[in-house]
């Protein structure tokens, strides 16, 4: 299974579990977000500590699924990401436009 | 897998299983330029123009490409080779059709180029047959709902010190060529 998912009290951790997140993956991932914020205000924490390649896809759907929870007015933080991996949020400067923390406590303390 | 001394060449399949062995036999063939491999911005860099090319020719060329990687005095050539679909875009502005070679060329001009769902790139347009990828400024998204989902030649541009297309019309080849100033 490459996409875990376990409710807590309030909100939703997903566990990505690929080591390469890239264009094989990245459309099953993007509707794996869709499937999992369907409700109203869905709050979903993306740990993607196991990801250790990810390219342009793989953003991309998480673009999109970023974009489908904030049209339902949820949230969405992006834990535990990789250097290599933060290299490419930062040259696409989506570092600025996701939520990223350090670790899922610190997105569930810190998510509204 | 074809290696001479300073060139690495590395056929593409339609459909690739695992990026690692890709991307290994690339860092594994640079060791020796410390510039790019013992640096770790750099050579983080490098490995995400790899993957970059890896993903373009899968989604793209649609048929069998070629990475090289060449080793030259003061630089470092990475090519993506293919036979397949030719690059195209159209002028953001003007939402003129640019197809390759281009018909109607008549100087260098500089473009903004739109590569649709809100996907632009600003292109230096060199000659009928060659464009280059201009680095971007700071993009400021009035909403997330303006981001693009494709980020691919953008993050290419970024990492590298030059980024080209070029059209071979003799040989019927498409060439991405990124070049790292070592």
């Amino acid at each position: 299974m490459n996409y875990k998912k376990q409710v807590l009290d309030n909100a939703t951790l997903i566990t990505v579990n690929l080591s390469e997140a890239g264009l094989n993956q990245s459309e099953e991932f993007k509707n794996f977000i869709y499937d999992n914020s369907s409700a109203s205000e869905p709050k979903l924490v993306i740990d993607m500590s196991n990801i250790k390649y990810m390219d342009s896809s793989f953003i991309g759907a998480l673009v999109a699924g970023l974009k489908h929870v904030l049209s339902k007015n949820g949230e969405m933080g992006l834990v535990n990401i990789q250097d290599d991996v933060l290299a490419l949020f930062e040259l696409t400067r989506l570092d600025k436009v996701f939520k990223i923390y350090d670790s899922v406590e610190d997105a569930l303390i810190n998510l509204k | 897998m074809v290696l001479k001394p300073n060139h690495l060449s590395l056929e593409i399949p339609l459909f690739i299983n695992e990026y690692k062995l890709f991307i290994e036999s690339c860092c594994d063939f640079i060791k020796d330029v410390p510039e790019i491999s013992s640096d770790f911005r750099k050579s983080a860099k490098f490995k995400l123009v790899i993957m970059e090319l890896l993903t373009n020719a899968m989604k793209h060329s649609k048929t069998t490409s070629f990475i090289h990687v060449i080793k030259e005095k003061q630089q470092l050539v990475i090519k993506k080779i293919d036979y397949g679909k030719r690059f195209y875009f159209k002028d953001a502005i003007t939402n003129k059709d640019y197809d390759f070679p281009i018909n109607d060329f008549r100087s260098i001009e500089k473009i903004k180029a739109s590569l649709g769902n809100n996907y632009e790139l600003h292109l230096l347009v060199k000659s009928n047959c060659k464009v280059e990828f201009l680095k971007e400024e700071e993009v400021v998204y009035e909403s997330v709902f303006d981001i693009p989902e494709h980020f691919g030649l953008k993050i290419i541009r970024q990492c590298s010190d030059s980024f080209h297309y070029h059209f071979d019309e003799a040989q019927n080849q498409n060439i991405f060529e990124v070049i790292f100033e070592i």
